[in-house]
Parts: structure tokens; sequence; C-alpha cells
């Protein structure tokens, strides 16, 4: 069994599947699975377990949405791109090679589908709508510096323009090549370097404040 | 807000270097793990400060996202649900396994899916035991065929893994023989992963 | 009575068949959209999920269900194959031409 400390972001009722109450200790729910390993879920998945398919996706959906957020420069089609990712990467199960990495092979697969999304604008001419910035949380824990640390890379990432973002995101997060980027995003190799070059610097400096 | 980037200058900036070296081989030298070491870049004090300002925004990167990930709230689960519905519909049933019956207008059979379904069930049931892959050989298509189950799980820590994988070939062999008719003759087991049990005071 | 109200019929009385504990469309997927169209014109309602099949001289029924653990499958498919008969039988249609077939597409915990 295993004992999780959780919280309610307020206001408002918890959204969470599992019954919470604030600041309390919370006892899971008796599903093997919801502690199994990737590489478990991801075989079990494959061999056509739904249910480990389900726990997959809970479990790494939100990372996925709000990475595709982050390429799309929205939130306004991320829950589409990911629910697209998530319906191909079931039908491409029996491709995956190594079980253990399936979070990084849902990365990859979310990464194309909004490189996609991106393409399809750009031919269709589509200007990048104005960004809209994800909600702040205020949470009501005391503060703590490892996350006003995230918090700060959260807002310079945020700053960043959207080109250098998505080139910065695909390299870091989805291991793209430059090629691929420049492939992904339509632009030059040396485009792609130049714009992970300033990002990077850009990042570097906002984060020396932290040091 | 954030505009687009249209710097006239989308070039790379090759005059960037810490202590003479190019950036370009300080991110590389990074990716490649620090290895071979490369006295030239580690004798530099401004060099290795450079690489752990490097590591740190890589590292923070992904972990920004991660937070705000398991920060926000799961805004709504009716996007799981559509996305299994439509999975479930796709689910293959694979090769049917009959059943035999006297009469010969009757057809009656398990899918393997459903067969499937059943090993992972009561390898589940099991204490201590979470069943992952299941493969079946052997001539499904024929009824009461012989037929060789192979599985893969993971054990709970500290268990007698002969003694696991006794307990689950006899769970499985009656589980299936019990719903399918199939003969089964061998219960490969391979435990390839070990879990540890959960403390209360964790 | 159509083969629709008949498949209707028949997967009614499926559900009250002793260890099935669900129901699955045994159409052919590319059929689907199209009976559903057809069934939204019908005033009775919802489609039945029996598959009737007719072929010059014969008439072949197939069902999709889930079987419950708590008793053998093989018996529980024996049962609705029973089942599928008595209706078929109580609309006339029975004899050596009737092939049924019951297959299980899940066998899980009675809800």
């Amino acid at each position: 069994m295993v004992v999780k400390e959780a919280q309610c972001e307020p206001p408002g009722p918890c959204t969470r599947s599992r019954p919470v109450r604030s600041q309390e200790v919370v006892i899971t729910t008796d599903d093997p699975l919801l502690d199994a390993a990737d590489a478990t879920l991801a075989v079990r998945a494959r061999d056509g377990d739904v249910h480990a398919y389900e726990v997959i996706a809970r479990r790494h959906g939100p990372l996925m949405r709000v990475y595709a957020a982050r390429l799309l420069g929205s939130d306004l089609e991320s829950d589409d791109v990911v629910q697209d990712a998530f319906l191909t990467a079931w039908r491409r199960l029996a491709d995956l090679d190594d079980p253990s990495r399936v979070r990084n092979w849902l990365m990859r697969i979310v990464s194309n589908k909004a490189v996609d999304r991106l393409r399809v604008r750009r031919d269709h001419d589509d200007v990048d709508r104005l960004e809209v910035s994800a909600p702040r949380h205020e949470t009501p824990e005391r503060v703590v510096e490892a996350r006003l640390q995230l918090d700060a890379m959260w807002s310079a990432l945020d700053k960043l323009p959207l080109d250098q973002r998505r080139c910065w995101l695909l390299r870091e997060t989805a291991d793209y090549s430059y090629a691929d980027i420049a492939e992904a995003l339509d632009l030059p190799v040396s485009t792609v370097r130049g714009k992970i070059a300033r990002a990077r610097a850009f990042l570097i400096t906002e984060m020396e404040a932290w040091r | 807000m954030s505009i687009d980037d249209h710097s006239p200058l989308d070039v790379p900036e090759t005059d960037d270097t810490v202590d003479g070296i190019p950036v370009d081989r300080l991110v590389d030298y990074l990716d490649a793990g620090r290895t071979p070491r490369d006295p030239a870049i580690e004798g530099s004090a401004a060099c290795r400060l450079y690489l752990q300002s490097l590591a740190r925004v890589h590292e923070l990167s992904r972990a920004s996202l991660e937070d705000r990930a398991t920060r926000e709230p799961d805004r709504d689960g009716a996007w799981i649900d559509g996305l299994l519905d439509s999975i479930r519909r796709e689910v293959v049933g694979g090769r049917e396994i009959p059943v035999t019956h006297p009469d010969p207008a009757v057809r009656l059979s398990v899918t393997e899916a459903a067969a499937r379904g059943l090993v992972r069930r009561a390898g589940d049931a099991q204490p201590g035991v979470v069943l992952g892959s299941t493969a079946f050989e052997g001539d499904l298509t024929t009824a009461g065929a012989d037929v060789v189950v192979r599985v893969t799980a993971a054990a709970r820590y500290g268990l007698d893994l002969g003694a696991v994988a006794d307990e689950l070939r006899t769970r499985i062999t009656e589980a299936l023989t019990r719903h399918t008719g199939l003969t089964v003759t061998r219960v490969d087991v391979l435990v390839d992963d070990v879990f540890v049990a959960r403390e209360d005071d964790r | 009575m159509s083969d629709d109200a008949l498949s209707r019929d028949l997967t009614e009385a499926l559900r009250g068949v002793g260890g099935v504990v669900d129901v699955f469309d045994a159409h052919p997927i590319v059929e689907g959209a199209v009976r559903v169209v057809a069934a939204g014109l019908d005033l009775a309602g919802s489609t039945g999920l029996v598959e009737i099949s007719r072929a010059p001289g014969s008439v072949s029924v197939t069902a999709h269900v889930a079987t419950s653990l708590d008793a053998p499958t093989p018996e529980t498919l024996a049962r609705a194959a029973d089942a599928l008969r008595g209706g078929l039988a109580a609309s006339g249609l029975a004899g050596d031409e009737v092939v049924v077939s019951v297959s299980a597409r899940l066998v899980d915990v009675p809800r």
C-alpha cells in the first residue's frame, strides 16, 4: 500500500480522481498497476491491456500536455495533440523496442504531432496566435527555494521568443537532432543552431540570479 | 507577451567563447558526459563554471515542465474516457480459440485477447506479483490444443522467486483450463523486474 | 419480424443468460455506421448487437460476449448458444440451416 501526501489546488473542489483531503495522507486504491513500472505497463498495453494504457496515459499525459502547449504557444490545441498522440501510440506499441523508454517515445510522438500542427498553420499562413501565458498556480504551502527555481525557469521559458523556445524544447525534451528540428520547423540548420545558442545564453543568464 | 523572433542575424554566435574555448565545443562536451576528459576544458575554472550552469539549465528546463505538469489539476477526465473508448473499439481479438460443443451447428470460442486477459488477471491476483507480457505458443485454433504459455512478471523483493513462479504456473494453468479448454503443457515464467514493498511510514 | 428486431430480441435474451456479463457488437465495423443511421430511423431505438447473416439456404447468427470469471466460460457460452437457439426458434428459425456462433471477447468479474 502506498501512503502519499496530496493537496487540493485552491480554490474549489479537487478534481483528482482519488478522493483527497487537504494536508492529510491518503492511501491509494488497491490497483497494483498504479505503481507498476513503465516497462510493465507498456508490455501489457502492447498485449492489449487497455487499463494498463490508461495508467500510462494518466501518468504521462499531463507532462505531454504542458509540453505540447509550450511548443504550440497556447493551450488551445494541446489537448487534441495529446489525444492524437496517444491514439497513434496505441497502434504502434508493437514497434516500441525498449518498453522502459515508453515516456521518451511518447514525448517523441507528441512532438511530431505538435510539429504537424505547426506545419498546417504555416501552410495556411496562420499567424502564431498571441501566446497565452499558463496561469500561475499559487500554492498555500510555504515557499521553498527549489520551487522558486522551477517557477523562475518556467517564466524564463515563457519569455523566449516562440521559435527559440520551440527549437530549445525539441532539442532538450524530445532529443531532436538539429537536422530534425530544421526539417520540422522548416528552417535552415544554421538558423536552428543560432536560435538554440541564443535560447541557451538567455536561460543561463536568467538562472544566474538563482545561484 | 512573446513575439516571434525575426532577428536579422540568424547565424550562430561564433564569437561566443569561454576562456577561449567555443561554447559549441563546451555544449558537445557536456552532451558527451564530459568524457573523455578534456584537460583544456577541465583546467579552466570559467569553463567548469559554464558547464555547471549549462547542466543546471538543461535539468531545470525539463524539471520545470514536469513540475508544472504535476501541479496542473486533472482538468477533465473526459479526454481520457474518449480516448479509451476509441481504443477499446480497436482492440483486436486475435485468434479464436475454439471451445468444443457436441452440436456441430454451434461454434463456441474464446479470443486470444480474452485468454491473455485471463493470464494477466491470474498473475495480478497473486500477492506480490504484477504480470508483464503474455505469449502463447502452439496451435490455438485447434480445440483442446497443447499450448505453451510464456510470461514475464515483476515480483516483490524478498519473495522466493522459485515459489512465486510455481504458484504463478498453477494459477495460470487453472485459469486457462477453466475458461478456454486449452491444454497447457508448460508455463515459462521470467521474473524480469523486482519492486520494493512500500512502507507505511515512508 | 425484421432481422434488426430479431437481433435486438436475441441481444436481450443474451443479457439474461447466467454468466454473460456484457454483450458486444458482433457486426463488422464497416457496417456499423450504416446500421446506426438505419436505427435512427427505427422508432424502437437501439440496434441489436447480434449479427444475423443470411445466405441461400442458411442463416448464421454470431454473438460476442463478455463472460464471468465465476463460472467456466465453456458452460456459459453453451448456455448463450441455447438462448440464441431458443430465440431463433421462437421466431420460426430452426433446423439444420442455422449456425450459431458465440465468442467470448473478455472474461471478467461481474459488474
